[in-house]
């Protein structure tokens, strides 16, 4: 069993001691559609000890073209996304502990789903609970790594209370408008949620690993059509402090 | 007599009128729109601020049409 992991542990850093590291490690997945599901299956390939994975939603056929953990068999069996994950995660890596929790993260239920995590990934699909997902974060001092996307372009950014800015540093005020642009008006890019969620996977592996200063700082936009990468600085807000953290405001520098 | 400045937006160098808030860049721009993430030299303007906040000469703005789909 021990070569499973032979390929990533040759990567300077890492060897047996960072995959014994990532073996006691527990990451939650919140929303496990296209950037939870994508980026579940590499945590759970790399030797990520937990997963505990949280959606209300049951995979649909109009899913399946971004959403690569799922089949039409999860489809045809009515199974809930969590459940189908566990199963797929289970059959990839057997060495992993799966939990699939079948709710929807809010304010109430945030911290108890957060307990006991060392890493976060942001597989929401709407705004509103990614502000809950800060809060919680923020409260047990959890790092986690948003992703956003719809269209062909979305954005990235690694969240870490107390060394950095918040997602309501820079996030558009609380309680968020409904977006304007939806998977049904706008459409998603199949590639483009695996391509934010393998960003997410490997800034969750630094994380885990211990290599803080190799994680993205500042907001990664990326567009696929056509394809432009950019990184823009993103500080304390400039005028009001921070709602969640306090950081910011017109006096500090 | 208006003068311009030179500002960033977006990574592209622009020329705007001097004296403009960040408001008015909102719709020479036309960024409207409830995703809407301004950001003034690397610091996020809450959009109560936009009319308020007067862009500088050498100013970097951008303008992060923001997603949130998963
Ligand atoms: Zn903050």
């Amino acid at each position: 069993m021990g070569e499973r992991y032979a390929v990533q542990q040759r990567l300077a850093g890492w060897g047996r001691s960072g995959q014994a590291r990532l073996a006691t490690a527990t990451a939650v997945v919140v929303g496990v559609g296209a950037l939870g599901g994508a980026a579940a299956g590499l945590l759970a390939r790399a030797g990520v000890g937990r997963l505990r994975l949280v959606d209300p939603d049951r995979p649909a056929l109009d899913n399946l073209h971004r959403q690569v953990l799922y089949t039409e068999a999860d489809v045809d069996a009515g199974r809930s996304k969590v459940e189908a994950a566990r199963r797929h995660l289970s059959s990839v890596n057997r060495q992993v502990t799966v939990e699939a929790i079948q709710d929807e993260l809010d304010q109430s239920n945030a911290a108890g789903l957060l307990a006991g995590a060392d890493v976060v990934i942001d597989g929401l699909d709407h705004p509103r609970p990614r502000y809950h997902l800060n809060r919680a974060c923020l409260a047990q001092g959890v790092d986690w790594v948003h992703a956003g996307v719809m269209g062909t372009g979305g954005q990235l950014a690694v969240i870490r209370p107390g060394k950095g800015p918040c997602f309501e540093c820079w996030a558009p005020p609380y309680p968020p408008a409904e977006p304007k642009r939806s998977s049904a008006t706008h459409g998603i890019f199949g590639p483009l949620p695996s391509c934010l969620a393998s960003l997410q996977a490997a800034e969750a592996l630094k994380l885990l690993l211990g290599a803080d200063q190799d994680v993205l700082a500042g907001m990664l936009l990326v567009e696929l059509w056509p394809l432009g990468l950019r990184t823009v600085e993103i500080g304390p807000p400039a005028v009001r402090r921070c709602p969640a953290c306090g950081a910011g405001g017109a006096q500090d520098p | 007599m208006s003068r311009n400045i030179k500002i960033i937006v977006n990574g592209f160098d622009e020329q705007v009128p001097a004296g403009s808030t960040l408001a008015q860049l909102v719709e020479l721009f036309e960024e409207q729109h409830p995703e809407l993430v301004a950001e003034l030299n690397g610091r996020f303007v809450h959009p109560d601020d936009y009319a308020a906040t007067v862009v500088a000469e050498g100013a970097r703005v951008e303008f992060i049409n923001a997603a949130f789909g998963g």
